[in-house]
C-alpha cells in the first residue's frame, strides 16, 4: 500500500488517541472542505470494476453450478415455472433486485454527506493505524470477509468510510431486505456496494442458490471484501449475540470446495460512547415494534438527531485470521460429486460452527469498552458519585479490562477529560445532583407507569452490559464468591453451571478453569468493582428465574410465555420484590428456551405453525439451583405467587 | 545363472530414484539392503528362481532400471527373510517383431532407449517416451502404469501393452492371447499393470510398435497468462486435436528455463532485447505473468501441417502469440535436463523434487493455485530464504489434465537429511491439498512406499479385499514381499 496516502500519522492528529498507534479519522475532517474529500484520489488495490459489476448476473447464470441448480429445479417440477425461460428470468429478477450496482460517483457523493454528518455528532472516530494496514496487506492477498459487530446502522456507513479515507477497497455489503422499502435511498446504498437479503430463506431453494451463488462469485473473483454481520442483526443490548452461520458458510464454501486457496478474516470491533438508537432498542426489548424503515423516517431520524452529541466511537480492527489455519479441507476426493453439486460435510459445517462463535468471542473481547459503560455500571450501583470517585473506578476497571477484555482507550492524564465528556454525551440520562455529585438513578414519579421505567432502565443497560459483556466470568466468579465463600472447586462447578444455562445470553461465558480461578482471586480484590460486577449480573438471574418458574408452570409457546411474564414482572414491580425494572424486557425469554432445548430440558413441537416447549426433563433443579443467589423479596414472591396459583387451579 | 553377494551390486538395487533416496547415498546410511542380487536370463529362469523362493520362504524384490520415485524396491527395515532382488536387466532380448500386426514381443528387462534404438533400425518406435526412458525398463513400465510424453499419440503404457507374461509364487500368469480386444470378463492385464513387484514378476510383454514418423516439428505459444494457457489446453482436448505432445509451462517454469539459456554473444542479447519488447510493450503482456505452451507434432507432413494449422487458430483464440519452434524443442528437452538438476542442486544447499497428479479440467487452475499458495506459505512459516514452486500441465485427456509440481527451497543451516525430511513433510501438505482441491493421488508416478497412507481413503473397503484376494491366491506366502500398494 502506497504509504504517501495514509496522511493520518498519531503526530499529526491533535486527538487524545496518542495510545497504542490510534488515529482519528474524523479529526483531520474537521479542517477540510467535504468537497475536497471527496473528490481525493483514491485507487484502492484491488477494487471493484463498474464494468465488472454489470457481467455478475450473466457469469452467474452461465456457471456450471447455477446450469445445475436451474435443471434440477425444473426436475423437480414447481408449480408456475415449468420451462427453463422461466426458471432464468426468475433467477434474473432475484440478482437484479438483489445485486449491488457499484459506482464511484455514489460513493463519492455519499462520502460527502457522511464527513458532514460524521463531523456534525461525533466528536471523533479512533481507529487502529496497525490494523488498518494489516487489512490492506490481507485484501493483497485473496479473499477478505469484513465482519463488523453490529450495534447501530452507522456501523455499515462508517466501514465504507473507514474504507474510503484509508484507501482500501470498499466491502460489498449484505443488507436485509427492509432497507428495500426506502425509496432512493436503498438505490444510493445499492450504488455503494450494498445488496439486499432476506431475512431468512425458508424453503424457497432458488433464492438460496442464488444468494449463495451472488456470495460465491465475489469470493472467488475477488475484488472487494465482503462485509455481513455475523449476529445477523443490530444487537440491542450492547452486548454480542450468538453468531447465525448462513451468510459465513455461503462464504466459505468456495475455501472448501477448493476455489481459493484460503479466505481471511477480519473482525471489526465497533462502540459508541453513545447509540444512535439506544431509546429505539430499550422499546424493541420491551416488545414494542421496530418502526419500519423509511426514507421520510429516515430523514426525520436525521433531523432529529442532528446537532446532538453522541461523543466518540473506537474502531478496532482486529488481525485478520485465515480460514486455512483453522479448518483442514477435506482430503478425501468426493468422487462421485462434481464440483458444482458441492456440498459442506458435517465435520465442515461443526468447524464453521466453532469458527463462528470463535469469531463471535474475539468480538466481544477486543471491543474497546466506551466510558460510559464504566460510568454508568458505576452509577447503577451507587446512588451518586462525583468526578473523582468515578475517575478512581475508571482507572480500576480500566486495569481489570487491559487483563480480560479491552479497556477504555483513555491515558492517564485524561481521565478526568473523558468523564466531563462521557457526562456530557449522556447528560439526558446522567444530571448532577447537589454538591458536584451525578446521578442516573430518578426517583420513581407519580403516575410514571413501569413501562417508561424499565425503558430508562434498558437504556442504561445497553451501556452497562458493554462491561458485562467482555468481564462475565468475572462477574460469575464475584457472584459465587459473595454468595457463599466456597472451595475453589465448588466455585469452578458452579461457574459450569452459569456457562451452561447461560451460553446464549453471554458469548465469552465459560466454565472456569483453576489457572482462571487463580488469576481472578489474585487480580480481582477490589470490593467495590466486584459488588458493581454483581449487581449488573443481577437482572439476568431474577429473568431467568421467573422465566424457569413459568415453565415449570406449564406454559409452553413463546407467546404464551411473553404474556405471562409481562404480568408477572409488572405484578413484580409493583409489588416491590425486584429492584430491576429492566427484567420487563422480554428478549431473553427466546434466547433462554433455545438454551433449555439445546441443554435436553425442553422439547421443541411445531403445531400449525405455533412451536410449542415441553418439559422432557424437570427443570426444578435448575431454579433450585439459582435461588440462593437471589434477593430475598422475590423468592418469597414466586413461593406465595405458585402457592396461589395451585390454590387456584385446585377450586377449578 | 548370474548371482552376487558384493555389497556394491545390492546397495546399487536398495534404493531408487527418490530425493529421500538420493541424501541416503551421499550422506545417510541404508538400515536394509538385498542380501543377494541374481540375474535371471529368460522366463524360465524367473520361474525357476521364484519356485526355489516359494520353497525356501525368500523374499523377491523384482527391479528393472531402478528410476522409481515412490521407494518401490526400497527394503523393509523389518523384513526377517532373506531378500533378493531379482534383476531383470540381462532379460533385454526383442524376441520377435510381426510387421503384419504391428506388435513386438519383448523381454522384460530391456531399457526403453535400447528397446527404441533397436526398433528404430527395424523403422519402427513404441512411441513411449516416459522422462526416464534413458535408463527405465519395459517391465518397470507396465509394473507402474507408466505414462510417455507422447501418449497423446501412442497411448500410455496400458494402451501399449496387447498381452503379458509373469511369474507368480503360485505359477505362471499371462494373457489369453494377442487379441486387439477382448469381452471376456475383466481385464486380467491390469493385475499385473501396477501390480508394482507385489504380485509377480513381468517377463514378457507383447507391445505396439508404430512406423516412424516421417516428420516432427516443434512448436511453442506465449500466452498472456496461466489461465489462458489452461484455456487453450481445454480447447484443444475438447477439440481431440491433441499434438503427440502438449505441455503448459506456467511463469516460474518459463523464467526458469529463460534462466538456464546458454549466454549469448552480443547480437543474441539484441535479438533477446527485440522479442522482449516485441512481447512485453507491442503485445502488452506482462513478463512476470506469462506462460508458454511447448508442442511436439508427429506425422506426415500433411498430418502435421493440418494439425498446426488448427493449433494456430485456437491459440490465437486464447491469446496466444506463436513463439516458435527452438522454445518448443528446448521445453522438451528441459524435461530430460530436471532430474539432474535437481541432484547437482542438493550439494548447493537446495532441496528440489517433483511430484504430479490428474486433475478434472474444471479444476485445474484451482488445484494449480491452491497447491502454491499452500506451499508458498509453508515455506514462509519456516522462514526459507529462497522458495520455488512451479507447476506444469503435461498431459491433456478428454476429461481432465496431469499437472505437475517442481518444488524446490534453499536449506540454509539445515544438514541435507534433515531438508530432506523437511520436504517430505511439506510434499504430504502439499498431496492433501492436491487432493482437497480435487486432484488425484498419482497420475504416473505410482504409490510405492510413500503413498500408502493415503490408499485406505481412496479405496474402497471392497476394493482392498479384492487385492488382498489377489495377493493371498498368487502369493500367499508373500514372497513377493516388495511391501508396495496395500501391502505389507
Amino acid at each position: 500500500m502506497d504509504t504517501a496516502t495514509l496522511e493520518v500519522t498519531p503526530a499529526e492528529s491533535s486527538s487524545r488517541f496518542t495510545v497504542k498507534n490510534y488515529v482519528d479519522i474524523v479529526e483531520k475532517q474537521k479542517h477540510q472542505f467535504d468537497a475536497f474529500f471527496c473528490l481525493k484520489l483514491w485507487r484502492p488495490k484491488p477494487n471493484l470494476h463498474p464494468e465488472a459489476t454489470k457481467m455478475i448476473i450473466e457469469k452467474i447464470l452461465n456457471s456450471p453450478q447455477m446450469k445445475d441448480t436451474i435443471h434440477q429445479f425444473l426436475l423437480e417440477g414447481h408449480s408456475n415455472l415449468s420451462n427453463c425461460e422461466d426458471v432464468v428470468a426468475q433467477i434474473k429478477t432475484i440478482l437484479e433486485d438483489m445485486g449491488h450496482t457499484y459506482k464511484f460517483s455514489t460513493v463519492r457523493v455519499i462520502g460527502f454527506f457522511l464527513a458532514k454528518l460524521l463531523r456534525n455528532l461525533y466528536q471523533g472516530v479512533a481507529i487502529n493505524n496497525d490494523g488498518v494496514l494489516k487489512l490492506s496487506k490481507a485484501m493483497s492477498q485473496g479473499p477478505v470477509l469484513l465482519l463488523p459487530t453490529h450495534r447501530s446502522y452507522a456501523d455499515f456507513l462508517l466501514i465504507s468510510y473507514l474504507c474510503y479515507t484509508m484507501d482500501i477497497p470498499l466491502p460489498v455489503i449484505a443488507a436485509g431486505m427492509d432497507f428495500k422499502g426506502m425509496k432512493f435511498v436503498n438505490r444510493m446504498l445499492q450504488n455503494a456496494g450494498a445488496f439486499y437479503i432476506r431475512r431468512s430463506f425458508g424453503h424457497d431453494q432458488l433464492y438460496w442458490a442464488v444468494v449463495s451463488q451472488y456470495i460465491q462469485y465475489h469470493i472467488v473473483n475477488f475484488q472487494a471484501p465482503i462485509e455481513f454481520f455475523l449476529e445477523g442483526t443490530r444487537s440491542r443490548n450492547g452486548k454480542s449475540l450468538p453468531p447465525k452461520t448462513g451468510l459465513l458458510s455461503m462464504a466459505l464454501e468456495p475455501y472448501f470446495r477448493g476455489d481459493v486457496p484460503d479466505v481471511q478474516i477480519c473482525t471489526v470491533n465497533i462502540s459508541y460512547e453513545r447509540t444512535l438508537e439506544e431509546k429505539l432498542y430499550a422499546y424493541e426489548t420491551l416488545g414494542v415494534p421496530k418502526p419500519r424503515e423509511s426514507t421520510s423516517g429516515f430523514l426525520s431520524a436525521v433531523g432529529k438527531i442532528r446537532g446532538q452529541n453522541y461523543g466518540q466511537i473506537y474502531i478496532n480492527i482486529s488481525d485478520p485470521i485465515s480460514v486455512r489455519d483453522h479448518i483442514s479441507k477435506r482430503t478425501e476426493p468426493n468422487w462421485n460429486t462434481p464440483s458444482f453439486r458441492f456440498s459442506l460435510s458435517e465435520y465442515e459445517r461443526d468447524s464453521i460452527h466453532c469458527l463462528a462463535w470463535s469469531l463471535i468471542r474475539k468480538q466481544q473481547k477486543e471491543t474497546i469498552t466506551p466510558v460510559s459503560a464504566i460510568v454508568m455500571s458505576a452509577l447503577t450501583v451507587n446512588k451518586q458519585l462525583d468526578i473523582e470517585q468515578l475517575v478512581q473506578l475508571i482507572v480500576l476497571m480500566n486495569s481489570l479490562l487491559a487483563k480480560y477484555g479491552t479497556p477504555c482507550l483513555i491515558q492517564n492524564e485524561s481521565v478526568v477529560q473523558s468523564v466531563k465528556d462521557c457526562l456530557d454525551v449522556h447528560k439526558l440520562i446522567i444530571h448532577p445532583v447537589a454538591d458536584g455529585f451525578f446521578s442516573c438513578q430518578t426517583a420513581l414519579r407519580e403516575g410514571e407507569d413501569v413501562q417508561t421505567q424499565a425503558a430508562d432502565r434498558l437504556v442504561l443497560q445497553q451501556y452497562t452490559n458493554q462491561l458485562l459483556g467482555p468481564l462475565i466470568n468475572v462477574a460469575v466468579f464475584s457472584l459465587i464468591e459473595a454468595s457463599d465463600p466456597k472451595e475453589p472447586n465448588n466455585i469452578i462447578s458452579e461457574s459450569a453451571f452459569f456457562a451452561k444455562y447461560f451460553k446464549n445470553e453471554f458469548v465469552l461465558i465459560s466454565n472456569l478453569t483453576q489457572q482462571e480461578l487463580t488469576s481472578f482471586q489474585e487480580n480481582v480484590t477490589n470490593e467495590m468493582l466486584k459488588r458493581i460486577l454483581r449487581a449488573l449480573l443481577q437482572p439476568y438471574l431474577e429473568s431467568y428465574f421467573i422465566i424457569l418458574n413459568l415453565i415449570s408452570m406449564g406454559f409452553s409457546t413463546i407467546s404464551e410465555l411473553t404474556l405471562q411474564y409481562r404480568n408477572m414482572v409488572s405484578t413484580v414491580l409493583v409489588e416491590g420484590a425486584s429492584k430491576f425494572p429492566e427484567i420487563l424486557a422480554i428478549d431473553k425469554i427466546y434466547r433462554h428456551v433455545l438454551n433449555l432445548v439445546a441443554n435436553g430440558h425442553l422439547r421443541g413441537v411445531k403445531t400449525n405453525q405455533t412451536a410449542s416447549y415441553h418439559q422432557i426433563d424437570d427443570i426444578s433443579p435448575i431454579i433450585v439451583r439459582i435461588e440462593p443467589y437471589l434477593d430475598e423479596r422475590l423468592k418469597r414472591f414466586m413461593t406465595l405467587h405458585r402457592k396461589k396459583t395451585a390454590v387456584m387451579q385446585s377450586h377449578l | 545363472m548370474t548371482f552376487s553377494f558384493e555389497g556394491m551390486d545390492r546397495l546399487f538395487r536398495a534404493h531408487g530414484h527418490t530425493l529421500h533416496d538420493i541424501a541416503l547415498l551421499r550422506g545417510g546410511q541404508f538400515l536394509r539392503i538385498p542380501d543377494v542380487v541374481v540375474w535371471p536370463e529368460c522366463h524360465s529362469h524367473v520361474e525357476e528362481l521364484v519356485a526355489l523362493a516359494f520353497k525356501y520362504n525368500v523374499a523377491v524384490v523384482p527391479i528393472g532400471g531402478g528410476t522409481n520415485v515412490t521407494g518401490a524396491v526400497d527394503c523393509k527395515r523389518d523384513e526377517q527373510r532373506m531378500i533378493v532382488s531379482l534383476d531383470t536387466s540381462q532379460m533385454n532380448q526383442i524376441l520377435w517383431i510381426d510387421d503384419g500386426n504391428l506388435v513386438a514381443h519383448v523381454e522384460s528387462g530391456i531399457i526403453g532407449k535400447d528397446l527404441e534404438d533397436r526398433l528404430q533400425k527395424r523403422g519402427y518406435t513404441t512411441g513411449h517416451e516416459p522422462d526416464s526412458y534413458e535408463f527405465s525398463s519395459l517391465g518397470g513400465w507396465v509394473a507402474t502404469r507408466a505414462s510417455g510424453m507422447k501418449k497423446n499419440r501412442y497411448g500410455n503404457i496400458e494402451d501399449l501393452v496387447v498381452a503379458l507374461r509373469a511369474v507368480t509364487p503360485s505359477g505362471e500368469w499371462r494373457s489369453s492371447g494377442t487379441y486387439p480386444r477382448v469381452s471376456t470378463g475383466p481385464d486380467m492385464n491390469h493385475v499385473m499393470i501396477g501390480s508394482e513387484g507385489t504380485l509377480g514378476v513381468i517377463t514378457e510383454v507383447t507391445i505396439k510398435i508404430r512406423p516412424i514418423p516421417p516428420l516432427r516439428k516443434y512448436a511453442s505459444f506465449v500466452f498472456p497468462d496461466f489461465d489462458c494457457g489452461v484455456k487453450f489446453m481445454r480447447q484443444v482436448a475438447r477439440d481431440r486435436c491433441q499434438p503427440a505432445s502438449l505441455r503448459l509451462m506456467d511463469n516460474q517454469q518459463f523464467q526458469f528455463g529463460q534462466a538456464l539459456r546458454p549466454s549469448k554473444g552480443p547480437f543474441g542479447l539484441i535479438v533477446d532485447g527485440l522479442k522482449n519488447f516485441y512481447l512485453t510493450r507491442l503485445k502488452g503482456l506482462d513478463i512476470n505473468k506469462i506462460c508458454v505452451a511447448t508442442i511436439v507434432m508427429e506425422g506426415t507432413i500433411k498430418e502435421v501441417a493440418v494439425q498446426e494449422e488448427k493449433l494456430n487458430t485456437i491459440g490465437l483464440e486464447f491469446q496466444g502469440i506463436p513463439a516458435g519452434e527452438h522454445n518448443g524443442k528446448r521445453g522438451y528437452q528441459l524435461t530430460f535436463a530436471i532430474a539432474y538438476i535437481r541432484d547437482i542442486g542438493l550439494n548447493y544447499g537446495v532441496v528440489a523434487e517433483s511430484f504430479e497428479t490428474s486433475v478434472p479440467w474444471d479444476r485445474v487452475v484451482n488445484v494449480v493455485n491452491n497447491t502454491k499458495s499452500r506451499l508458498e506459505k509453508e515455506c514462509a512459516d519456516r522462514k526459507f530464504s529462497h522458495s520455488f514452486i512451479s507447476a506444469r500441465v503435461t498431459q491433456v485427456y478428454d476429461a481432465g489434465a496431469c499437472i505437475y509440481f517442481y518444488f524446490a527451497f534453499n536449506y540454509g543451516t539445515m544438514s541435507m537429511l534433515q531438508a530432506v525430511e523437511v520436504y517430505e513433510e511439506l510434499e504430504i501438505i502439499a498431496r492433501n491439498e492436491i487432493m482437497a482441491s480435487g486432484g488425484s493421488l498419482s497420475h504416473h508416478h505410482g504409490v510405492g512406499k510413500i503413498r500408502k497412507k493415503w490408499l485406505p481413503s481412496i479405496l474402497t473397503s471392497n476394493a482392498i479385499n479384492v487385492l488382498h484376494s489377489i495377493k493371498n491366491t498368487v502369493d500367499p506366502q508373500n514372497i513377493m514381499a516388495a511391501g508396495n500398494l496395500v501391502f505389507d
